[in-house]
Formats: structure tokens, C-alpha cells, sequence
């Protein structure tokens, strides 16, 4: 038994309001995403094929809404895409150097250009295979590779703050390179955060 | 180590490399290279963000992200309907209704208005930011194998209670719509993590966690954290989270029926 459409609409929502705000990179707009998202996805929810990813179908629901009726509408109606304060859009804690950090990132990554910031949030954010990115943007996965690689660059610098190494430096240390690992100075600074918090090395 | 070699590799396998998503041979490969190719070293290098905070930043955008319950009168009405006239009521006009009140709340609950997003909670203890990573690695195989007969699941259960000096009994495991799967010790800060993992009839893999955690309340808190529903609770000895990429409401039922259990 699968579970019913409204249901993993329910399940769905939070997410699919990133994803909006991951497009629209304005509130207002994602607010207009939103809704309009939610209102396709029950107008086409016969053309859903029960046991595949819900996630994937609602997703491209949203980037078709944003790339082909609403970005452009905005666009002729003169109200831009001033991006909100990140204040707005990210949840607020306890933990002040945390939060610095959160902001930090999440406005370098929402700075990015638009392909490359919805290519990095789905794969990174939404944790979709590049296959499956590649598949709800409806563009080959060489052009998400892309998007990633440019978008990772850009990541760097900003969030290196001049920490970019420069090739052949002595600051170049093979040993620190392996998968899944960080030398940023950002890591640096969230442990010293997350140690603060009492908490252990969860992200690093 | 010549210039071809750099080149060998392109973007897409140095960041499937990053990812962890790249295949043995072809890490191996980019490993062997990297001894001794600074070029290499430095292309790396420029594509090596920490994409976990990247998840992290945006996961807490979830905390304070618009909720979708319907309102308890939207069933009831929907419900009554089909039992005046069943074939009058097809599914897509069921959905339709729904979707639409369901919006319609929202809109006059006023989660588009701006003190929704200066509405901010409390802070996620971070253990259970650290369960629902792992939580998400969890595919519909993951637990396949996972199948205890009674004897083998009191043995786990034992284990655990001892490790975390909380008892849990195969009785406390029991869950409707639940089926209880293997029992594990975890561990964070040095303390024990313990995990029950269950699935649901569709195999969909669901966890309820608890580790040592004074500062968790008594009340049952809802979130969404790196994309899946939770629902966590304190004792105040242990904090409790169960997690899984299913409805909230599932969650919220179980938690309800847990939390005496563990008191």
C-alpha cells in the first residue's frame, strides 16, 4: 500500500518551500511559487505514477512553474529579485557564532547564479543523485556537472574569504584532500561553534 | 606528473571524488595521480566546499517552514460526503478540496505573512541533527535483512538496555504500523546513541533514537530536519526522537503512544 498523494504532499511541504525559496530567492515570489505549486500538483496529480519519487514529480512541478510562467511574469511586472535579508528566510538559535556561520553560507550559496544555485541545492540540500537532478531540470547531467563544478568555484572563493590556495603554494598540501573533507577555514570555525553548543563533530 | 595527466580527470569526477560518488577503480586512480600532480592537488582543491553546511544552512529553513495539517474539519466533511454519495466524490475533486482548504488555512493561519518567518524555534538539540543524518543514508533495502525473530530482538533489546541503562522491553517496541527491525548502540559525546529501527509496511525505514539529554522537555516537538519528519520528546533523563521519511502524523501517533513507555 503506497501512500496517498495527500499525504506526501503533507510529508512534502517544507521541503517543496526550500525548494521555492531555493528558485525564487525571494519571499515574496516563493510565496507566489509556492501556492501555484501546490495548486498544479493537485490540477495534474492523475499524471503522478504511484511508487515513483513524489519528491522528483513535485520538483519539477516547480522549476517548470518558476522557469516557464513565473520568473518571467515577474520579470514584466518590474519586481525583480531583490533577495530578502537572510534574517528572513533561515530559522534563528541560540548559538550566535552558529548562526553567523548559517547565514554565511546560506547567503553565499542563495548569491550564486540561478543554475548553479538550484543544481547545488538539489543535489547538496535535497540529497538527489545527479541523474535524478539532471533529470527534474530536464537538461543533461554533463550541464549539472557543470553547474556544480562553477558553483563549487564560486563557493570557494567566497567562503575561503582569501583562503584560496594558489597553485603550487606551499599551502598545498595533497594529504589534506579526500572525500567528503573540508579544509576550509568555515569547518575550523564550526567546530569551534558546535563545541560551543556542547554539541560533537556532527557536520564535519 | 605531466599536464595530461591533470586533465585526465575532469570536473565531474573530481567532484563525484568529493561526493564520495565516484567508483573504486576511478578513486583509486584520482588518489594514485594526487601523490604526486599539484595541478591536480590544486583542481581539487578549488572545488572542495564543505557541502554538509551547505544542507545544514538550508535545513534550517525547515524549522520555521510553512506546516500543511489539514484542518481537522477538512476530513470530516470530505468523509461525509463520500458517504452521501460515493461516486459523487472522485478522488481528484477529494484532493482538490483539500489542497485548496488546505491553503486557505494557511493563508489565514498567516504562514505567508511575515512573522512566519520571524516566528523561530528552539534551537535542534544537535544529536538529533547528527540521527537524521545518518537517518537519511537509510534506502528501502537498508533494512531488508533486518528481520529478528523474538528471541534474537529480546537479545538486541537487552543489549541496548544495558548499554544505555534505559530498559526497553520487545513490548515497548510494538507499533502500529510499525514493524520492529534491529535495535543498535550508537554513540555521540562520548555517550550511548541508542537506535530501534523499524519500517513501515511500504519498507520505508523509520528510527526512534535516545541518548542522555536532561535539557529535552516532556512535550512532543514536531520538525523537519535535513528533509525528514520527526517528532521528539525528554523523559528528563534521556531525550527521544523517532524520524523517517513518513508522514508526520505517523510519527506523532507513535510518539504519543512511546513517550509513557519511557518514563
Amino acid at each position: 500500500m503506497s501512500l496517498t498523494i495527500d499525504e506526501e504532499l503533507e510529508a512534502l511541504l517544507p521541503r517543496l518551500w526550500r525548494f521555492c525559496v531555493s528558485l525564487a530567492s525571494q519571499r515574496a515570489a516563493a510565496e507566489d511559487l509556492f501556492q501555484s505549486c501546490c495548486l498544479r500538483i493537485l490540477e495534474r496529480q492523475k499524471q503522478f505514477t504511484v511508487g515513483t519519487r513524489f519528491d522528483h514529480w513535485a520538483f519539477r512541478i516547480a522549476k517548470n512553474l518558476w522557469f516557464n510562467e513565473l520568473r518571467s511574469r515577474r520579470v514584466r511586472e518590474g519586481r525583480g529579485f531583490a533577495q530578502d535579508s537572510v534574517d528572513d528566510l533561515i530559522a534563528k538559535g541560540k548559538n550566535a557564532e552558529w548562526m553567523v556561520l548559517r547565514a554565511e553560507v546560506f547567503k553565499a550559496v542563495m548569491q550564486l547564479p540561478e543554475a548553479q544555485r538550484v543544481a547545488i541545492i538539489l543535489v547538496y540540500v535535497e540529497g538527489f543523485s545527479y541523474a535524478e537532478t539532471a533529470d527534474i531540470l530536464e537538461v543533461p547531467v554533463g550541464t549539472v556537472m557543470s553547474r556544480l563544478a562553477t558553483g563549487r568555484r564560486a563557493l570557494k572563493v567566497l567562503s575561503d574569504d582569501g583562503e584560496v590556495v594558489k597553485h603550487g603554494s606551499k599551502q598545498n598540501d595533497k594529504k589534506s584532500i579526500e572525500p567528503r573533507q573540508s579544509t576550509a577555514a568555515f569547518d575550523t570555525r564550526l567546530r569551534h561553534a558546535t563545541a560551543k553548543s556542547g554539541g560533537s563533530t556532527t557536520l564535519s | 606528473m605531466s599536464s595530461s595527466a591533470t586533465y585526465r580527470f575532469g570536473d565531474a569526477e573530481l567532484i563525484a571524488y568529493l561526493d564520495g560518488r565516484l567508483d573504486d577503480s576511478r578513486r583509486q586512480a584520482i588518489e594514485d595521480a594526487l601523490k604526486d600532480n599539484s595541478a591536480l592537488q590544486y583542481r581539487l582543491r578549488e572545488l572542495d566546499v564543505n557541502t554538509l553546511q551547505i544542507r545544514d544552512a538550508f535545513d534550517s529553513m525547515l524549522i520555521s517552514a510553512p506546516t500543511a495539517d489539514l484542518p481537522p474539519a477538512a476530513p470530516s466533511l470530505v468523509r461525509r460526503q463520500v458517504q452521501c454519495d460515493p461516486a459523487s466524490v472522485s478522488k481528484p475533486s477529494r484532493w482538490r478540496w483539500a489542497v485548496a482548504a488546505c491553503l486557505m488555512v494557511a493563508v489565514a493561519a498567516g504562514w505567508f505573512a511575515r512573522s512566519a518567518f520571524d516566528n523561530v524555534g528552539e534551537e535542534i538539540p544537535h544529536w538529533q541533527v547528527a540521527v537524521a543524518d545518518y537517518q537519511r543514508l537509510y534506502t528501502l533495502e537498508t533494512l531488508g535483512a533486518a528481520q529478528p525473530d523474538p528471541l534474537q530482538a529480546a537479545q538486541q533489546l537487552n543489549k541496548v538496555s544495558q548499554n544505555s541503562g534505559l530498559t526497553v522491553t520487545t513490548e515497548m517496541v510494538d507499533i502500529p504500523g510499525l514493524t520492529f527491525r534491529r535495535a543498535q548502540t550508537l554513540g555521540i559525546n562520548g555517550q550511548p546513541l541508542i537506535q530501534l529501527a523499524f519500517s513501515t509496511a511500504q519498507g520505508v525505514p523509520v528510527a526512534l533514537c535516545f541518548t542522555r539529554d536532561k535539557a529535552t522537555t516532556d512535550t512532543i516537538a514536531k520538525n523537519a530536519i535535513a528533509g525528514l519528519n520527526s517528532s521528539s520528546w525528554g523523559n528528563g533523563e534521556f531525550g527521544f526522537i523517532i524520524i523517517g521519511d513518513v508522514p508526520q502524523k505517523l510519527l506523532d501517533t507513535s510518539a504519543q503512544l512511546m513517550a509513557p513507555r519511557f518514563l
